[in-house]
C-alpha cells in the first residue's frame, strides 16, 4: 500500500490525443506571462509533425523547460511528460489540477523495470498523444552540454514506429526577468530499421548538433535568483 | 538607495504577482473543469458519490479454465493493439505504423496486409470472414472485403474512434457515436459519446466504456440514442458481449479495478475489485460462463462462472497483452507487444482442453 500512497496512479489521468478543457485555458492565459517574462524565441518550427505522432526528446536544464515547449507546440496532439509526479499527489487541490490538466505520465522511480510505465507510454501513442521525456535523466549540468542518453525514449519509438522529435534548450539554467531562450526544434528522427543503440547514438548526435554554444549575455538580470529557483 | 529599493520591490512582487495569478487561473480552470462534456443526447447529471456502484470486496478465485496459451507469431514488426475474429479460422489483428495481420487457417500462419495508412491502428471489427473495419487513432476508417489484404481508407471528421463495433457487414458504430448503416457508404455521427470502447451484439443494441472525472461510465443504445446505464469508481477500458443482453465490462489500473456484468442489458453488477493490480485493457468471452481478461502482463485474469469468481492463468509467454478476442468456446486470441528487449508485437492463442 506504501506505493500507492507514494505514486499517483497513472490510470487515473487521461492520455489522449485531445488537450482538455482545462489545458486549453491555461494555455490561454499562461503563455501570454511566460512571453511577458520571458523572450522565447522559437527555430525550426516547421519540423513539428502536424499528422503523426511522436517522441520529443529535449534536453533539461530548468523549469521552464517543460513551460516553454507546452508553450511552443499545438495543444493538439497533447504533449505528455515522463517524469516522478509523486509529490503532485500530496495535495487535493493539486492532484485535481494535475486530473484535470492531464498531460502527465508517472515514471516509478522505484520500479525496475518500469512495466507499467510502458504500458501507458504505448496507450498513450496509440491514442494519437505525444510523449515528451528528458533523455539525460536529470539535469544537465551545464548550458550547450549534454549528458548521455538513456535508452527508454528509443524503446517508446521504436515499439511504437513513431519519429523522436528532437529539441534543444538553450538559455533555461539561469533565468531572470526579459532573458532570451531559445527553443530549436530539430528534423524528426524516423525510427525505421533503426536498433536502440543506433537511434540513441542518432538521437544524441543530432540534439548536440542542434545544442548552440551559449555564453552569458551579461546585462542587468532583474529578478535573476527568484526566476531561476521558481520552481 | 531608491533603485535598491525598487529591485526589492520588484524582486518581491513579480514572482508573487505570477504565482498568484496562475493560481487564481488554476482554481478557476479545476472549478470549470468539473463540467461534464456536452452531449447530443444528454447524459444525466454528474453523478453523486452515492450513485457509483458500490465495490464488493475480493471474491474467492476459480479455477482457470484448462488449456494453454502457444504464441502463434513473436516476430511481429509492431505492437498490436487490436483484435478480432469472425470465426475461429478467421481473425484480423491491427497494431502500430499501420500493422494489420490476418489469418484465414485459426492462426497457423498469419498474412501482413496493406493497410495504407501509418498512424496506429487502434479497433478492428470483424463481423464476416472477409468484411473487417478498423479505426487508426487519427481518424482514418479502413474497410477491407477480402480478409484483410487490401483496404480502402476513408476520414471521419474526428480524431478519436478509440474503437469500433460491427454486428453485420453493413452496420457499424464507433466508440465516438459514428455510425454506417449502408456498409461504411456513409457516416453519421448521432451523438458524441468520447468513449474509449463499443461493442454491438446486434444492430439496435450497443453498449459502450467511457472514463469521465475519474470514474468509469457505461453508456447503452437501444435504438433510441444513448443513455447513461451504471458509473463505476474506477476507469473502465473494454466492453465485450456474449449476447443481446449479456455483457462484461472490465477496467481500473493500480488505483483499483473494476469487472462488471450485466444479463438484462441495463443492470451492472460490479463483480470484481482488487486494488493495485495493472491496468485492465480488454475482455473476450467463449461463453456466457468463460471469460478472459487481459492486463498488460502476460497473465491473464480468467473466470468459468459468469464472473463470478476470477483466477489468474499464466500463459507462460514473455510480453504484455493488450486485447483479447474470443471466436469459438474453446479459442481465443491475443494480441499486445513483444518484451522490451526484442520489441515488436506478438499474437498468442489459447487452445481450451476439451473435456469429455
Amino acid at each position: 500500500m506504501e506505493t500507492r500512497s507514494s505514486v499517483p496512479p497513472a490510470d487515473l489521468l487521461p492520455v489522449q490525443r485531445q488537450a482538455t478543457p482545462m489545458f486549453r485555458f491555461l494555455k490561454l492565459t499562461v503563455v501570454p506571462l511566460l512571453h511577458l517574462l520571458f523572450r522565447i524565441k522559437v527555430e525550426g518550427r516547421e519540423h513539428i509533425p502536424k499528422d503523426r505522432t511522436y517522441v520529443l526528446i529535449a534536453n533539461h536544464l530548468n523549469w521552464l523547460d517543460s513551460f516553454a515547449i507546452l508553450a511552443t507546440f499545438p495543444a493538439e496532439p497533447r504533449v505528455h511528460f515522463l517524469g516522478d509526479t509523486t509529490i503532485l499527489v500530496t495535495r487535493k487541490v493539486q492532484w485535481a489540477l494535475v486530473k484535470s490538466v492531464a498531460g502527465f505520465i508517472p515514471v516509478n522511480r522505484k520500479a525496475r523495470p518500469d512495466t507499467v510505465l510502458f504500458d501507458h507510454v504505448n496507450r498513450c501513442l496509440q491514442r494519437g498523444g505525444v510523449v515528451a521525456l528528458y533523455p539525460e535523466g536529470n539535469y544537465g549540468s551545464a548550458e550547450g552540454e549534454i549528458m548521455p542518453f538513456k535508452k527508454g525514449f528509443a524503446h517508446f519509438a521504436i515499439d511504437n514506429h513513431v519519429p523522436v522529435l528532437p529539441v534543444a534548450l538553450s538559455g533555461t539554467q539561469d533565468l531572470w526577468l526579459r532573458k532570451t531562450v531559445r527553443l530549436i526544434i530539430g528534423p524528426a528522427i524516423e525510427t525505421s530499421g533503426q536498433s536502440i543503440e543506433s537511434l540513441v547514438a542518432l538521437s544524441e548526435a543530432a540534439m548536440r548538433e542542434l545544442l548552440p554554444s551559449y555564453s552569458d549575455p551579461g546585462g542587468i538580470k532583474l529578478l535573476r535568483k527568484g526566476l531561476t529557483h521558481l520552481f | 538607495m531608491g533603485g535598491s529599493r525598487t529591485s526589492r520591490l520588484i524582486r518581491w512582487k513579480v514572482p508573487s504577482l505570477f504565482v498568484a495569478i496562475v493560481t487564481l487561473v488554476v482554481v478557476t480552470a479545476t472549478v470549470l473543469a468539473d463540467t461534464p462534456p456536452r452531449s447530443a443526447n444528454p447524459l444525466p447529471s454528474n453523478p453523486l458519490p452515492s450513485d457509483i456502484l458500490p465495490v464488493d470486496p475480493p471474491t474467492p478465485a476459480s479455477s482457470p479454465p484448462p488449456g494453454r496459451w502457444v504464441i502463434q507469431n513473436g516476430a511481429i514488426g509492431a505492437s498490436l493493439v487490436d483484435i478480432s475474429c469472425a470465426d475461429a479460422s478467421h481473425c484480423v489483428a491491427v497494431g502500430a505504423a499501420g500493422m494489420i495481420l490476418s489469418t484465414a487457417d485459426a492462426g497457423n500462419s498469419w498474412s501482413t496486409g496493406h493497410s495504407g495508412t501509418t498512424h496506429a491502428l487502434v479497433g478492428v471489427s470483424c463481423p464476416s470472414p472477409t468484411v473487417c473495419y478498423a479505426v487508426s487513432n487519427f481518424g482514418e476508417l479502413l474497410k477491407t472485403g477480402d480478409a484483410g489484404l487490401t483496404w480502402s481508407i476513408s476520414a471521419l471528421r474526428n480524431p478519436k474512434p478509440f474503437a469500433i463495433s460491427c454486428p453485420t457487414i453493413t452496420v457499424c458504430v464507433t466508440a465516438d457515436g459514428f455510425e454506417t448503416h449502408n456498409g461504411g457508404g456513409s457516416w453519421q455521427q448521432a451523438s458524441r459519446i468520447a468513449a474509449l470502447n463499443v461493442a454491438c451484439p446486434v444492430s439496435y443494441r450497443c453498449y459502450a466504456v467511457r472514463n469521465q472525472l475519474g470514474h468509469g461510465v457505461i453508456l447503452g443504445n437501444n435504438s433510441g440514442g444513448w443513455t447513461l446505464q451504471a458509473v463505476t469508481p474506477y476507469f473502465l477500458n473494454a466492453v465485450t458481449c456474449t449476447g443481446v443482453s449479456a455483457c462484461v465490462a472490465a477496467g481500473g489500473g493500480e488505483s483499483g479495478t473494476n469487472i462488471l456484468t450485466t444479463v438484462d442489458g441495463r443492470n451492472w453488477t460490479v463483480q470484481q475489485h482488487r486494488a493495485g493490480q495493472q491496468t485492465l485493457f480488454d475482455v473476450g468471452c467463449t461463453t456466457v460462463d468463460t471469460c478472459f481478461v487481459v492486463d498488460g502482463t502476460a497473465s491473464v485474469l480468467t473466470t468459468t462462472d459468469q464472473a463470478q469468481t476470477w483466477a489468474w492463468q499464466s500463459t507462460g509467454l514473455a510480453g504484455s497483452l493488450y486485447a483479447i478476442s474470443c471466436p469459438a468456446p474453446d479459442s481465443c486470441f491475443a494480441v499486445g507487444s513483444a518484451p522490451s528487449a526484442t520489441g515488436g508485437g506478438l499474437v498468442a492463442h489459447f487452445q481450451a482442453e476439451m473435456t469429455r
